[in-house]
């Protein structure tokens, strides 16, 4: 909210210094920053008091005017007709930089002969100050400035620009910032006036008011004025409503503005004669029922929204806006003055459905307090009564059916310190209280009673004074200490464990790990991923929404539509690889850990954590000391082997059939019998649908729900390093290309001497018969009792060869 | 040489002569290579020598094996003999190495920098006797909302944007993307009893236009203790403690009175901006990164309110507790001067392989 400082000032001591106000604001819970809207310097411009006014004796127009800025009286010639004696202005003396409006530049003011008389100085239009185009008089300051004040210190044109936080309707308030300020210096406001004089007419005799549900509406206060002229507010008024950023509109209407921007309460002002019988009624809306607003919009009504109405129609949305047809408009001089108190949730609920906003419901909603509703009355009555010398009808009516008594809340200095970890005496306690305007009353010595004021409906119960007591003396007065209690019981957290490992291990192979976002279209879900009997969850408001007739041809096109929730990490992925190689890069080795979300009937969704990874491009950096060869499968399938022995498991790939993946480049993932994830080389129309053309994207998926039990079972043990010598022989076999490796290395690794295979050639050529290749495995043997002897070794492999041969037909190529 | 040649120091010799062999490129090398493994005192000559003493029953077939490798070890330095000499004479007798070429790349891999700030704040609260847990993504709107104190149609909840799922009602409430890890707070209460330390990091989502301060989509760490006897001074201790550990000793640290419906009093905890700060090179009234302020919020923090924990079971009698929570994004900005968090989730490895 802007809250000019020259609005504020007039509630305040004048003693009290402003000086880092925005700082102060801010540390005691009111978000502020003060801005300065002028031009130009006002370098040694103050505010200086009319003393005398005599006539120039060379010129008619001109004046000789006496001017007090404090420590100096000043003589100088002005032409202005508004000058008067005791007024504040402002002052530029000899040397004031001041702008120059041709040039826009600053210009230092000259000491200057006027039709012979010397003038010491110049007393400043808006103009000349650069804060308006008013150059037809002098700008005169309200009278309560401090004469000799820099006039760049209590100008209107600096604004307090603050963010109130919701539960502070009363900072939506010059008063609320003022109380704020004036606790802050351990004093009290000005309070403004609310005295007017009442006619004998009665209230009641000129309309009536009924509450019909007041469970929406706590209070309601009329009032009725009648004389009125409608005409332009006085300068004042609406150089504060300006300041405040609000456009004057007409006395009335500009005077309840005003008591809103100063009390907090809205308010609102009816055309009585164009209430049918002058009889209003707070009352639920009949279901579509119809009521233009003052924005000239259309409102279709429900019946859970609350309306101000005559014996026949709506003429107001309660708390929200007025309807067009009982304004205020230039004819009207009797006016019937609202000021009331909703239920918070009703309102923000009401404009919530209209899609509505405005100054008044903002406050509603924050829960303005039902004492408000009278002191906002009768504030603007007494405005109204000055500024149009309207007459008032006596006794206000005041509708409040369930007048709750405000309750009191105990507070101990006890209490206070187990609070704050730091001790407050019952006197501080209560200075604090009252420079608040919260009323303390001393129940012993260690105990206060207090009553909350009027405009705070957020002081609830003793934490909430508690806060008080700390924001008003500081937080910096609390004491830091470590806690001393002993460390409550952990709980294992074995889902999360997993992940740390699992992100450690693909960082330790090389990999970068992403976090994607858990968004994306559905189309795209669908296009990775085997059908399943399921639809994601999908976003009741979503950002981005694809339009009903959108059609696309790839389906990257549909990723900016992020309605759903991810089933998959897939998407995510290939996404992330497609924009990476659009960027040049090469050799991408990408994983994330990340939750796909399933859905449950009437439920939230099932968060299942999956580690995916992505490689695509070169295997290594471009480098003399390597050969430049694209990654495959098995980078892939090397990570996942060097991740499940470090999670001292054994995996077993067996063929798969996935749609994300080539059918021949496909495998699942199984441990203990348990698929636990897929890993294979991306279709390339999938890819290519992303955008990737280069290289193979090679992709593996790890259902870590699927994993973590089979990891808790697992157990290390030390084994014995060998006391004899490890043997190896060298065999090359040709097999047929349908006998796997895996039954090879496994029929080896069968025989009891054999304690490791590695495979270390793959051959394939026109010396091999056709659909035949050549395998290289290095066996390594051992016995724990003795050294082998080569006839033992010669045994072994002579028995694993003939077996090889019996059950795959596998044949010896050579040997070493 | 006084080795008894068994079939396994025959191969090993083998193996290490021929890779002896590969290195040495000069005649005169190969010469040297010749006489120490197939010379009269050379080592495979030795094996052969010491024939006899290795057992009756395997001495036939250790001969054989030995005679076969002399003959490929002559062999290949037949071979490797009229390579050299073929090969250009002008070559010194060491290999020239150019100790400039780079070395051979090792491709690192690396954590998201979101995961390396939340892995460090994890650790500082961790030593601190915190626990670490984690909850739902996507929450029932109770506890979103009304377990922390923000009803239905209170405007405190224009505080968080919401982005919904589309459900039917249910005893929870509707369904949505959690706004904040504080959720977390009354899922714990729920299911522990008293005391409890506890931070939770997690994945949040807000209704939000991006721009290079805002995301719709990161993650924030939550932090709740509750005990007998906890006040507002172990609060201000333990983010003091945090602080000092994540920004350095040096750091100011600044606790002004703020609001958020969960906790009483509120707390926002700020940092003397590094930009402009004495230490820094911006003038305090340029500066973009605090907003002339001098302070950079990092934390929003306070005591839990008594109706949370009433709701949540506890005895707000009893108890009394601490609650924070910030955003590991915006600490890694901080550290790192991160100018778009935008960065972060588009995952551009230019921008990640730089942490």
């Amino acid at each position: 909210m802007k809250i000019p400082i020259l609005w504020l000032r007039e509630y305040l001591d004048e003693n009290i210094s402003l000086d880092n106000i925005a700082h102060k604001l801010t540390m005691a819970g009111l978000e502020s920053e003060l801005q300065t809207i002028k031009q130009g310097t006002w370098s040694g411009i103050l505010v200086g008091e009319i003393l005398e006014i005599e006539k120039h004796p060379n010129a008619d127009r001109l004046n000789l005017v006496t001017v007090d800025i404090n420590n100096e009286v000043k003589k100088v010639v002005c032409g202005a007709p508004n000058v008067e004696i005791n007024q504040k202005i402002a002052f530029a003396k000899v040397g004031s930089e001041l702008l120059d409006h041709e040039s826009q530049q600053l210009v230092p003011l000259q000491a200057a002969k006027i039709r012979g008389v010397v003038s010491e100085g110049m007393i400043c239009s808006e103009k000349e100050l650069g804060i308006g185009d008013n150059h037809d008089g002098i700008l005169v300051l309200p009278p309560k400035v401090p004469k000799g004040t820099k006039l760049e210190s209590i100008l209107g044109q600096e604004i307090l620009e603050t963010e109130p936080t919701p539960n502070r309707p009363d900072w939506l308030s010059v008063i609320g910032v003022a109380r704020e300020i004036a606790a802050l210096n351990n004093t009290t406001i000005i309070e403004p006036s609310l005295q007017f004089t009442e006619s004998n007419e009665e209230t009641a005799t000129q309309a009536s008011i009924t509450i019909e549900d007041s469970d929406l509406c706590g209070r309601y206060t009329a009032s009725v004025i009648s004389g009125i002229k409608i005409q332009e507010s006085p300068e004042w008024l609406k150089e504060k409503l300006i300041s405040a950023g609000q456009r004057p509109i007409n006395n009335i209407v500009d005077i309840t503005n005003f008591v809103m921007l100063e009390t907090g309460q809205p308010l609102h002002a009816f055309d009585l004669t164009k209430i049918q019988n002058s009889t209003v009624k707070i009352r639920r809306a009949k279901d579509k029922e119809i009521l233009i607003t003052l924005d000239d919009e259309k409102r279709t009504l429900s019946n859970d929204m609350l309306v101000i109405a005559d014996e026949e129609k709506p003429i107001g949305l309660a708390g929200i806006m007025g309807g067009l047809h009982s304004e205020v408009t230039d004819n009207t001089t009797t006016i019937l003055l609202e000021s009331a108190s909703f239920l918070p949730a009703n309102i923000r609920k009401t404009r919530t459905e209209l899609k509505m906003r405005t100054e008044a419901s903002h406050r509603f909603e924050r829960h303005l307090n039902p004492g408000l509703a009278i002191m906002g009355q009768k504030r603007a009555i007494h405005l109204i009564q000055q500024i149009t010398q309207g007459s008032v009808c006596k006794n206000i009516i005041d509708v409040y059916p369930n007048k709750i008594a405000t309750e009191s809340i105990i507070i101990t200095t006890q209490k206070v310190t187990e609070v704050l970890g730091t001790k407050f005496t019952l006197k501080q306690m209560q200075t604090i209280f009252t420079s608040l305007g919260i009323e303390s009353q001393e129940v012993n010595k260690t105990t206060l009673e207090i009553t909350p004021p009027y405009w705070r409906s957020d002081i609830n119960i003793v934490e909430d004074l508690i806060e008080e007591l700390a924001r008003i003396q500081g937080y910096e007065i609390i004491p830091t200490k470590y806690i001393s209690q002993p460390i409550p019981p952990r709980e294992e957290q074995p889902e999360r464990n997993l992940s740390l490992k699992i992100q450690d291990l693909l960082v330790l192979s090389g990999m970068q790990e992403i976090i994607t976002y858990p968004l994306t279209s559905k189309e795209a879900l669908e296009f990775v991923e085997n059908k399943r009997d399921i639809v994601p969850m999908k976003l009741a408001n979503p950002m981005s929404q694809k339009p009903e007739d959108f059609t696309y041809s790839n389906i990257s096109d549909t990723l900016g539509f992020r309605e759903y929730l991810r089933t998959n990490l897939r998407v995510g992925m290939l996404e992330t690889i497609a924009h990476n190689v659009r960027y040049g890069a090469d050799n991408i080795k990408l994983f994330e850990v990340g939750k796909q979300y399933i859905p449950r009937n009437n439920n939230l969704p099932e968060e299942l954590r999956v580690a995916l990874g992505g490689f695509c491009g070169n295997r290594d950096q471009l480098n003399w000391t390597n050969d430049q060869e694209p990654m495959d499968f098995f980078d892939a399938k090397g990570i996942i082997n060097m991740t499940f022995k470090e999670l001292k498991l054994e995996s077993i790939f067996t063929p798969k059939i996935d749609i994300l993946f080539e059918d021949e480049i496909c495998s699942a993932i199984v441990v203990q019998g348990t698929e636990v994830g897929v890993v294979g080389q991306v279709k390339n129309e999938i890819a290519r649908n992303f955008g990737i053309n280069t290289k193979p994207v090679i992709i593996f998926e790890l259902n870590l729900h699927k994993l973590l039990p089979l990891t808790l079972n697992t157990s290390q043990y030390f084994s014995k390093l060998p006391r004899f010598p490890i043997s190896y022989r060298d065999i090359a076999l040709v097999v047929d290309n349908q006998i796997s490796a895996i039954t090879l290395i496994k029929s080896i690794n069968d025989h009891k001497l054999v304690i490791n295979v590695d495979l270390f050639d793959e051959f394939t050529g026109d010396s091999l018969p056709s659909g035949h290749r050549s395998l290289a495995f290095r066996i390594h043997f051992y016995d724990q009792d003795h050294t082998l002897t080569s006839e033992e070794i010669n045994e072994s492999v002579d028995k694993i060869l003939n077996k090889l041969q019996h059950t795959t037909g596998a044949t010896i190529r050579e040997t070493r | 040489m006084d080795n008894i040649p068994d079939i396994n120091n025959i191969n090993e010799t083998y193996e290490k002569a021929l890779g002896e062999l590969k290195d040495n490129k000069t005649e005169q090398d190969l010469s040297t290579w010749r006489t120490k493994y197939l010379g009269r005192k050379g080592i495979l000559t030795g094996l052969l020598r010491n024939l006899k003493s290795t057992p009756i029953d395997s001495r036939r077939e250790i001969g054989q094996q030995l005679n076969n490798i002399k003959n490929l070890l002559e062999n290949n330095y037949e071979e490797a003999i009229n390579a050299a000499g073929k090969s250009d004479n002008k070559n010194s007798s060491v290999n020239h190495v150019d100790i400039t070429m780079p070395g051979r790349p090792i491709q690192n891999g690396r954590l998201h920098p979101t995961t390396q700030i939340i892995r460090e704040v994890c650790e500082a609260f961790l030593s601190m006797g915190f626990d670490v847990a984690e909850g739902p993504e996507v929450e029932w709107e109770y506890y979103n909302f009304d377990a922390l104190n923000i009803p239905a149609d209170h405007p405190a909840r224009d505080m968080w944007d919401t982005l919904w799922v589309e459900s039917d009602k249910q005893e929870k409430g509707n369904i949505l993307l959690r706004t904040h890890t504080s959720p977390m707070q009354a899922r714990i209460m729920e299911n522990r009893e008293p005391p409890v330390r506890v931070v939770v990091p997690g994945k949040v989502f807000r209704y939000e236009a991006s721009d290079a301060t805002h995301e719709w989509h990161f993650y924030q760490v939550e932090g709740l203790a509750v005990d007998q006897g906890l006040t507002f001074a172990d609060l201000k201790g333990t983010l003091f403690e945090f602080a000092k550990r994540i920004f350095g000793e040096n750091r100011k640290i600044r606790f002004r009175c703020d609001y958020f419906p969960f906790v009483e009093p509120g707390v926002d905890m700020s940092i003397d901006c590094f930009a402009c700060s004495d230490s820094g090179s911006i003038e305090p009234e340029n500066c973009s990164i605090c907003k002339r302020t001098g302070w950079i919020e990092i934390m929003g923090a306070g005591m839990v309110h008594p109706r949370v924990l009433e709701q949540a079971g506890y005895d707000p009698n009893k108890y009394t507790g601490f609650a924070f929570g910030l955003g590991p994004e915006r600490i890694a900005m901080l550290k790192y001067g991160i100018d778009d968090i935008r960065h972060f989730y588009s995952n551009d490895i230019r921008f990640l392989n730089q942490f």
